[in-house]
């Protein structure tokens, strides 16, 4: 199940993903923060898990805003 | 979940709808989808107009950034890591975020599913007390687009609308000097030039000619941003 979540963000990534994929690549939408929102999910559903590692993901979209100043923020 | 989608986002979009169906002279549901398109489009034009002229801050910088891409070809961390201090030395950031780009989202698709309820007698229901409701909704627009059909010449117009969109909107992002190469970014936009509007003629094609009339009137209004915020920020 985890591997399905896993994969279906690394699909994500590659095609519709304005930071990673190559269909929108030339878009200045992007992500603020570094790793993205993607990347940052990814990494915390590795590390903790479906439940707690979408959460974690989710709240580092609502993050996300045009308020925030983004920037380095790593998985913790 | 569904709750809230249903009362927050798919109501009021729907009751504005229909709103604005019963205050239109001569009760043309086509040019109510125009004006309620047009109504939300000025509530965000606050925020489109910020986020063009901070794409354009962040095209400036372009150059500086292909010049990071190339020395951290094989380093997408540190790639990652000096774009976000690049872009807190020169003060400038994405606009938005991943927040309001996933945001659109839902509404997009609670004001697709208004503009297709609309049509329909039963749905109805879903309208306020104080929303008078109409006996019965024309499918008729202009006096010969039916609204529930697919139309062809809608979807192109539709795809030529965003195509010349995207024009205006490249070369509003163009390099500032004629001799400096284009960067990847605007390489990139070249190819979206095309490759869009030929995906929403496709995806138009076989939409209610309701939901692409929608399409085409938020082009439009795009269009005339654009225009405005191309001679105003030159």
């Amino acid at each position: 199940m985890k591997q399905v979540f896993l994969k279906f963000i690394k699909i994500y990534q590659e095609t519709i993903s304005p930071d990673h994929g190559t269909i929108f690549a030339g878009s200045m939408l992007r992500c603020r923060f570094y790793p993205s929102c993607s990347q940052y999910t990814y990494e915390a559903i590795e590390r903790y898990g479906i439940a707690k590692g979408v959460l974690k993901g989710l709240a580092r979209i609502l993050r996300c805003n045009p308020l925030s100043k983004g920037g380095i923020n790593e998985v913790r | 979940m569904s709750f809230l989608y249903h009362e927050f986002l798919f109501r009021p979009l729907f009751n504005l709808l229909v709103f604005i169906y019963n205050i239109v002279p001569g009760g043309d549901f086509g040019a109510a989808i125009i004006l309620l398109t047009i109504v939300i489009r000025i509530i965000f034009t606050p925020l489109s107009i910020k986020a063009l002229v901070s794409q354009k801050e962040l095209s400036r910088l372009q150059p500086k950034i292909k010049e990071l891409q190339d020395k951290h070809k094989n380093d997408k961390q540190a790639l990652g890591q000096a774009t976000m201090a690049l872009y807190k030395e020169h003060n400038v950031n994405p606009f938005g975020g991943c927040l309001p780009l996933l945001i659109q989202l839902p509404v997009l698709i609670a004001l697709y599913s208004a503009l297709n309820s609309g049509l329909k007698p039963e749905s109805l229901t879903a309208l306020y007390s104080f929303i008078s409701h109409p006996l019965a909704i024309k499918e008729i627009a202009f006096g010969f687009v039916d609204l529930t059909q697919k139309n062809a010449i809608l979807a192109v117009s539709a795809g030529v609308l965003q195509w010349f969109q995207s024009k205006k909107a490249a070369s509003f992002q163009a390099p500032v000097s004629k001799n400096e190469a284009p960067s990847a970014a605007f390489q990139m936009n070249k190819q979206m030039l095309y490759f869009f509007p030929i995906m929403v003629i496709i995806i138009a094609w076989n939409l209610p000619a309701g939901l692409t009339l929608y399409w085409v009137a938020a082009t439009a209004f795009s269009i005339v941003e654009q225009i405005y915020i191309n001679r105003k920020y030159r």
